[in-house]
């Protein structure tokens, strides 16, 4: 640890090795030798912008945004931040709304906007190999256009999202019924490690294949959801799908949440289905609504949930076969006395679901509803627990004051339930941002009881999960991350800080 | 209403931070100049929002290159507004507008832009030319002189065409095509000023509205029923930044043009053979809302193949010019140019066409600069050749 506490701001006094005015003039002047003098940025507007994130945390501040032009520069920045023990902290086209951007106070922010290219895509293999600043719009636009017989997916994101921030932090999208997380599609990846080698995984650690499997342990794991970051991933490999000629969306009303995950539930034993999800109707109501509605209420006797069942086929019959399972599981239901309406197409009801229902999505129907992006709070669990972490969660969010938009997801089958709340507020609203802080730390216990781990963790968050967590295990991952990490420049969770961050 | 600038906090803080203005939407291709050219995140527009949001509130200061910097490399080309689905997608560049007014008001101007607006309070145009010289573009073209002599029809030039020689045959262009069809025309000349647009941008309200004042008694004056002007920006400031009183209806040439082949007062006879591909001028398109008018003639013309780019109408990539950016940030400006210009070598065609002559500029000059083997021609040149 005496190592990670030098780890501080550039030439401030005290503050271990790179101390003073001198040495940050020394840093700067190495930093634009690397990436050129126009790629490097000290001015306080810019650090104030990289300092505002779409993420749950705020208020850091760096000391120098830099913008490599290629593996070779991040490499030079990496060693550089290790020799003179300087915090850094990648950062992923624009702002990304997942916590892989961990911010730190102080050190270099690195963005990595300018490594944006496809280098592959490998129709024999279904996967395509990005750089860090590739989007998830860019590479939709790139297959249409290019590779019309694959696709990836689609999280509830903005396109401007990275594709590899997604895939490191286990992003849920609408293949992950099929397929799970996007961390489970990670094939391989080429990763700069604080310390400035560079290493691959998976095949391409052996050959010059981009393929997942390896000889021996996997060490993809050693850089994915760690709630931070532990290398600087320059390239990865990520799995893509075939696209099927025909697609059919259909959505089912139901007044309880019970009732939903009972069809879900049956859905996903089908295997048939592409995507068994689940939106709050608050949610909905959201894309209707228009801006500014922070506190919508259901009336009575309004459908509490939404479900979305997607099917593809390579032609008409696969489709009315899949079609006719759905019609049954239906049926079946409402002779069991379940209410509920089944609809073909909701953007013909009104368009506005379009922003729900249509993938890639701007995401009007969330971000409109508050000021900026909301609270969010992704878990995995087990389905058994699926109502009452449903149930608890949105009691909690309420009592706080908040109106929680739910959104669940069958993943991989029913191997887990994902479990999403996302909590429209005025984010510069200093008591609303107290309030959250308390209903996120109570919601996280909440669901942590039952069994849901959140994969996004906010600094509340991450306090409960680790307060929780088995005392060896937390041990295991501190001399990981130490090995990694001899000085601490990354940002990350500190595991064997009980605070939770190494700057908390 | 124009927004001040104790508003921005308020409309800055509904921006959610997601990137999408970067972003043509479906093409996920670049949406602002400014950020393509300069990466950080300070020069995209989000990040001009939180700074003006900062600037609100005290967290960042107006005398600042830097701040300045940030607030002036944006072209006002609106991509931003087209591509952000969210409520206050309509006002970002307003913000802008708020704080251009507000950065004037404290005496923080570029010296590029200084000049101009010293120009526009001496001269009445952006040229640092005297009136005088705003008829020379007439010489050799038979023209009614109003408001001493009347008529229908008021060609409104614009400092650009009446004073740039790079765009004054475009000026030289619309008159004898107005006056080849028949259409009952003047011009103001030399007592024609400015139309307020690049005061109204750089943030000069106090010169904006002077010029407006002006403009609506002279034009009123002239009795005639309508303003045809070729440029967009005069054509934007008229029609929607104008307080209310300016009595004649304002059209731009396409949309004149395109009126009067509606109503077969006019046809093309003639055929130009050629290819081509349309850049939409960001104030007559996402400004304006004047898309399919210039597409229509050009599909009129016998001879002309139009062959799309890929980012077009609401999505069109800007040519750098606007916002006074191509004053005070001229490298930015020739960037973003080159960039739209290879957007149409990519479509193999001969010629570039547009409707603008800050635009016809912009590609004049990076078509020399990169030996592109492109074409260039204004909608009026190539109407003008068609009848």
């Amino acid at each position: 640890m005496e190592d990670r506490d030098r780890v501080n701001r550039l030439g401030s006094e005290g503050s271990g090795e790179c101390e003073g005015p001198k040495a940050l003039e020394d840093v700067l002047k190495r930093l634009k030798e690397i990436v050129g003098e126009r790629y490097v940025a000290t001015d306080p507007e810019t650090l104030y912008i990289y300092s505002n994130c779409m993420i749950n945390d705020a208020g850091f501040l760096p000391d120098v945004v830099v913008l490599p032009g290629g593996v070779d520069d991040v490499q030079a920045v990496v060693r550089l931040c290790n020799d003179e023990k300087v915090g850094l902290t990648p950062f992923i086209s624009g702002s990304s709304p997942d916590v892989l951007s961990r911010p730190r106070d102080g050190g270099i922010i690195m963005d990595l906007k300018r490594m944006d290219k496809i280098l592959e895509v490998n129709e024999r293999n279904w996967y395509a190999l990005v750089e860090p600043g590739v989007t998830l719009g860019q590479l939709k636009a790139y297959l249409e256009k290019n590779h019309p017989g694959f696709i990836y997916a689609y999280p509830y994101k903005p396109p401007s999202t990275s594709v590899m921030a997604e895939a490191l932090s286990g992003g849920v999208s609408n293949l992950s019924h099929r397929h799970g997380a996007m961390s489970e599609w990670i094939n391989a990846m080429e990763v700069i490690l604080p310390t400035g080698e560079i290493v691959r995984t998976g095949s391409a650690s052996i050959t010059g294949h981009w393929l997942r499997h390896s000889p021996f342990s996997e060490l993809a794991g050693l850089f994915i959801a760690l709630q931070g970051s532990s290398g600087v991933c320059t390239k990865i490999a990520v799995q893509l799908w075939p696209g099927m000629a025909l697609e059919k969306k259909k959505f089912i009303l139901t007044c309880e949440f019970p009732e939903a995950y009972a069809i879900m539930r049956e859905c996903a034993l089908c295997k048939g289905f592409d995507d068994v999800a689940m939106v709050s109707s608050i949610l909905m109501k959201g894309a209707l609504a228009g801006s500014g509605k922070t506190n919508l209420e259901l009336s009575p006797g309004e459908p509490a949930a939404y479900i979305i069942i997607v099917f593809s086929g390579r032609d008409s019959a696969e489709i009315m076969g899949k079609d006719g399972v759905l019609k049954r599981i239906i049926r079946r239901h409402r002779r069991q006395g379940v209410e509920m309406i089944d609809v073909a197409d909701l953007r013909a009801i009104n368009p506005g679901f379009a922003s729900v229902v249509d993938l890639p999505s701007r995401m009007e129907f969330i971000l409109n509803q508050g000021r900026g992006m909301p609270a969010y709070l992704s878990a995995l669990g087990p389905s058994q627990n699926w109502e009452k972490a449903t149930a608890a969660g949105m009691a909690i969010c309420e009592k706080h004051g908040f109106t929680a938009l739910v959104i669940s997801r069958a993943m991989k089958g029913m191997h887990s339930a994902a479990l999403s709340f996302m909590i429209p507020l005025k984010k510069d609203h200093e008591p609303e941002r107290e309030r959250l802080s308390a209903c996120l730390a109570e919601l996280t216990g909440v669901l942590l009881d039952l069994g849901f781990i959140p994969r996004n963790a906010g600094r509340e968050s991450l306090r409960k999960i680790i307060e929780r967590a088995d005392p060896e295990w937390i041990n295991l991952l501190g001399k990981i991350k130490g090995a990694l990490d001899p000085n601490g420049i990354m940002s990350s969770i500190s595991f064997g800080n009980p605070q939770g961050y190494d700057d908390a | 209403m124009m927004l001040e600038f104790s508003e921005i906090a308020e409309l800055a803080s509904k921006c959610a931070l997601c990137g999408a203005c970067r972003w043509v939407f479906d093409l996920y291709k670049p949406a602002c100049p400014s950020g393509e050219f300069y990466q950080f995140e300070s020069y995209f527009p989000w990040g001009r929002l939180i700074l003006g949001k900062a600037l609100v509130e005290g967290k960042a200061q107006f005398a600042s290159e830097s701040v300045l910097e940030k607030l002036y490399t944006c072209t006002t080309c609106g991509n931003c507004g087209a591509q952000c689905g969210l409520s206050h997608s309509g006002s970002i560049l307003d913000v802008i507008e708020a704080l251009r007014a507000e950065a004037v008001k404290r005496g923080q101007v570029f010296p590029a832009h200084e000049r101009m607006l010293r120009s526009l309070n001496e001269n009445n145009n952006t040229y640092d030319e005297k009136s005088a010289a705003r008829s020379h573009w007439t010489r050799n073209i038979k023209v009614k002189k109003l408001p001493e002599q009347k008529a229908r029809v008021l060609y409104f030039a614009g400092c650009t065409s009446a004073l740039d020689p790079l765009a004054q045959p475009l000026a030289r262009a619309t008159a004898r095509l107005l006056s080849g069809i028949g259409v009952d025309m003047g011009v103001l000349g030399r007592t024609e000023v400015c139309c307020g647009s690049p005061a109204l941008r750089i943030g000069d309200r106090d010169t904006f509205f002077r010029l407006a004042k002006t403009n609506i008694e002279m034009l009123n004056k002239t009795g005639v029923q309508t303003i045809i002007t070729s440029c967009p920006e005069c054509l934007k400031t008229f029609r929607y930044d104008y307080p209310e009183g300016l009595k004649p209806e304002v059209l731009h040439i396409s949309e004149f043009l395109d009126r009067l082949l509606w109503h077969d007062m006019v046809s093309f006879t003639r055929e130009v053979h050629l290819t081509a591909t349309y850049h939409d001028p960001c104030y007559l398109g996402r400004h304006s809302g004047v898309y399919e008018a210039p597409r229509r003639i050009l599909s009129r013309i016998p001879g002309v193949v139009l062959r799309e780019m890929s980012r077009i109408k609401e999505n069109a990539f800007c040519c750098g010019a606007g916002g006074g950016v191509s004053r005070a940030f001229p490298d930015m400006a020739r960037h973003t140019a080159r960039e739209r210009l290879c957007e149409a070598e990519a479509t193999g065609v001969s010629h570039l066409i547009t409707a603008c002559p800050s635009c016809y500029k912009q590609f004049a000059q990076a078509i020399k600069e990169t030996r592109s083997p492109l074409k260039l021609m204004d909608i009026v040149q190539i109407a003008g050749q068609a009848i």
